[in-house]
This record gives C-alpha cells, sequence and structure tokens, in this order.
C-alpha cells in the first residue's frame, strides 16, 4: 500500500481518476487506485460512474465524427456524380428569358 | 441440411452497435489509455464476428460480447502489469466486471440517454467545454492555454462538471 493520503471527498478521488483517465498517474497514486478500487465498493461505483460519463461523451464525440465523416463521403460521391454530368450549353434564348 | 450462417452481419453490426456505448465504459474503466481502448475495442469486435457461430443465441449476445471483452482487457492488464506500466490491476478489474456482469442486460440506451438529457441541463458554455475535451487528443492543458486559465482551474471545473452529470445520471436510472 502506497504512503499517499486517501482522498477523502468526492472531487479529490475525480482527480484522481481524472489523472487515471489522462495517463498522468505517478506510479504510487496507480497503486493508491488500484487498492481503493479493490477495497471500497463505494468508490468503485464512483470510478465506474465517472468512467461512463467519461466513455459516453467519448462515444458521442466518435459518433459525431463518424457522421461528419458519412455527410463528407456523401458529398464526394455527389460532387463526382455531378462531375460526371455533361455540362450542356444553355441555348441563349433561354438566357436571355432569365 | 441448412448450412446457412444464423447471424447476418447486418445483424451483428446492429447488435454490436446497440451494446458498444455500455463497453466501452467497462474497457475503459480498465484501460487508460484512450487509444489502447480503441484498440481493444476493435479486437473484441473482430474476435466477435469471427466466432459469432459459437453464440448460443441472439439473447445471449450481450453476455457473450463482454466475456470475450473481459479476456482481451484482462491480457492486456496483465501486460501492463508485467511491464510495470501503470493500469488498473487484474485484481481491480476482477472487482469492476464483477459489478459490470450485474448491470449487463440493463437498457442499452438508458446510459446515453441519461447523459443527453443531463447534458441538456448544462449551460451552453459548459456543454461546450465538455464536448471539446472530449475531442480525440484534446486535454486539459490545451482547453486552459484556449480559456488564458490555469490548468488546474480547468480540472477543478470539470470535475465539478462531471459530479453534477454522474447525479443527475444516478437520479435519472434510479427513477427508471
Amino acid at each position: 500500500m502506497t504512503n499517499l493520503n486517501k482522498p477523502t471527498t468526492k472531487l479529490e478521488l475525480l482527480a484522481l481518476f481524472g489523472k487515471a483517465r489522462d495517463q498522468e498517474l505517478e506510479q504510487s497514486e496507480a497503486e493508491l487506485l488500484n487498492a481503493l478500487l479493490i477495497s471500497d465498493n463505494s468508490i468503485r461505483g464512483l470510478y465506474r460512474g465517472f468512467v461512463a460519463v467519461q466513455s459516453g461523451l467519448e462515444e458521442m464525440a466518435k459518433t459525431e465524427i463518424e457522421k461528419i465523416n458519412r455527410t463528407n463521403s456523401n458529398m464526394a460521391i455527389i460532387n463526382d456524380t455531378v462531375s460526371d454530368i455533361p455540362v450542356v450549353e444553355s441555348p441563349d434564348s433561354e438566357i436571355d428569358d432569365l | 441440411m441448412n448450412n446457412a450462417p444464423r447471424y447476418t452481419q447486418k445483424w451483428f453490426e446492429q447488435a454490436y452497435l446497440a451494446c458498444r456505448p455500455q463497453l466501452r465504459a467497462f474497457i475503459r474503466s480498465a484501460i487508460f489509455s484512450a487509444e489502447d481502448s480503441e484498440d481493444v475495442m476493435q479486437e473484441v469486435a473482430s474476435i466477435a464476428w469471427e466466432k459469432i457461430e459459437t453464440l448460443q443465441s441472439k439473447e445471449q449476445f450481450q453476455p457473450w460480447l463482454f466475456g470475450i471483452a473481459k479476456n482481451r482487457v484482462m491480457k492486456y492488464c496483465t501486460k501492463m502489469a508485467k511491464r510495470k506500466t501503470r493500469s488498473v490491476s487484474p485484481e481491480a478489474l476482477d472487482a469492476l466486471w464483477w459489478e459490470q456482469a450485474i448491470t449487463v442486460g440493463v437498457s442499452q440506451e438508458s446510459l446515453l440517454d441519461a447523459l443527453q438529457t443531463c447534458l441538456s441541463k448544462l449551460s451552453p458554455e459548459h456543454r461546450k467545454l465538455l464536448f471539446d475535451r472530449h475531442q480525440p487528443n484534446v486535454t486539459n492543458r490545451m482547453i486552459a492555454q484556449r480559456e488564458g486559465c490555469s490548468e488546474s482551474k480547468i480540472s477543478r471545473l470539470m470535475n465539478s462538471i462531471y459530479a453534477g452529470l454522474m447525479k443527475c445520471i444516478h437520479k435519472i436510472q434510479e427513477n427508471q
């Protein structure tokens, strides 16, 4: 077990979880986190809630990116199709009518 | 004799997509690196598709998929522990797994729906901050630089937003 102080408030725990997510944990903090996850089911519940929010936000960002990529590839298909359509010169009279 | 596959690719994709939020949450709880967890997600999806004919019935898909995920994640955590890389230990993963197993079968949409509802209650500034923060490879430091404030201020702000979101989601799920 580590000599670090055990986080006592929810915000202190979230700060520790955030460091884990950002891969910024010191070795002693990683040991502390593991010890807490093994021994304390309320902290485990909080950790799972934190990860659920994080991964939910990541999932939304991913879905958004996939949507943008799909739109871009559909636009590319439309552009290719449009460029394949032969340009028909309008008769001068039609232009004059406009 | 009928040799037609029991599960079509289309069915698999739909079933997998429905499980993806909860699967991501489980894998992310054990693998700190976003890139590595994305790789493991891809591996799980491809193993699941390769072995799809071993799935007993469509109703069993979710626990079956999570079983594959647990094996892959355990392999990853064991490898990281041997390399002394900071990650969730196999023992902590086991503890997380048992609770995960309890929630397998819970409505897949519930988490994202609840999250959407709770996000809509945030101020537009906080919502934008969160979405920007969760774009791939964006860090608190980058956001702090953009906003012209300290990284610790952004961390504190983010943590209080997360705490509010978690409370809100918990409340919604309790009422369901």
